[in-house]
């Protein structure tokens, strides 16, 4: 089984990576809290990703889901404006 | 009423949320944004719980500074933010530009459902859950 790892050691170990954590603890209600836990799938691939995570489906049922890296590019307007013209059709 | 704390991270509002199709739950990285009408989750994220384009209830098409943008609306069967499940809740499957390494957007239609009040100095909102006030 893996081991435990805090949230340092996580960004440490795979950076710029996504990661899939169970069995976490701490701050886990926060997006950024200090929290520990298991890592069951990571990559930096968000494809490949996606796959480990299907990969999961029959032994775990749910994790969370964190990014090592960046999480905002440096002016992040674009998110917060792009719905106030909403076309769905 | 119910506190919660949030982060703010370059300025911008986030939480955390879970989601839950019959296959897989995950909990990730949502802003709050009020300038989202539809509660977006990236495409991807859809298709790891299951769901894909076969699930679409309609189109999706939304227009910004950064371009129009195309995905799909479908329901997934929970989404659970602020202690509040929606069930068969719909949201928008929409892939989202890159260096944005967040699970998706919170939007109005998710958040007029209730009563609230954001309290920036203090990192925290505050849900009212007492029906006479709405939630």
């Amino acid at each position: 089984m893996r081991q435990k790892m805090t949230w340092e050691e996580m960004k440490q170990q795979y950076p710029d990576e996504w990661v899939a954590i169970v069995d976490q603890e701490g701050e886990t209600d926060l997006p950024y809290g200090n929290i520990s836990g298991k890592v069951v799938a990571h990559n930096a691939d968000e494809a490949f990703f996606t796959v480990e995570l299907k990969k999961l489906w029959s032994v775990i049922p749910s994790v969370e889901i964190r990014f090592t890296g960046d999480i905002l590019p440096e002016n992040p307007v674009g998110p917060l404006l792009w719905q106030i013209i909403n076309t769905t059709s | 009423m119910a506190n919660y704390k949030y982060n703010l991270l370059k300025g911008v509002p986030f939480t955390m949320a879970t989601v839950s199709s019959p296959t897989f739950t995950f909990s990730g990285k949502f802003i709050i944004d009020t300038g989202a009408y539809m509660t977006v989750i990236r495409t991807s994220r859809i298709d790891s719980i299951g769901y894909s384009a076969r699930d679409m209830t309609k189109p999706f098409k939304t227009e910004s500074v950064i371009g129009k943008e195309f995905g799909y609306c479908l329901k997934v069967g929970k989404f659970e933010v602020f202690g509040k499940i929606f069930e068969d809740f719909e949201v928008a499957a929409l892939d989202l530009p890159d260096r944005y390494n967040i699970d998706g957007l919170i939007g109005m239609n998710l958040l007029n459902q209730f009563n609230w009040c954001m309290h920036p100095q203090k990192s925290v909102i505050s849900i009212h859950h007492d029906p006479f006030i709405g939630g």
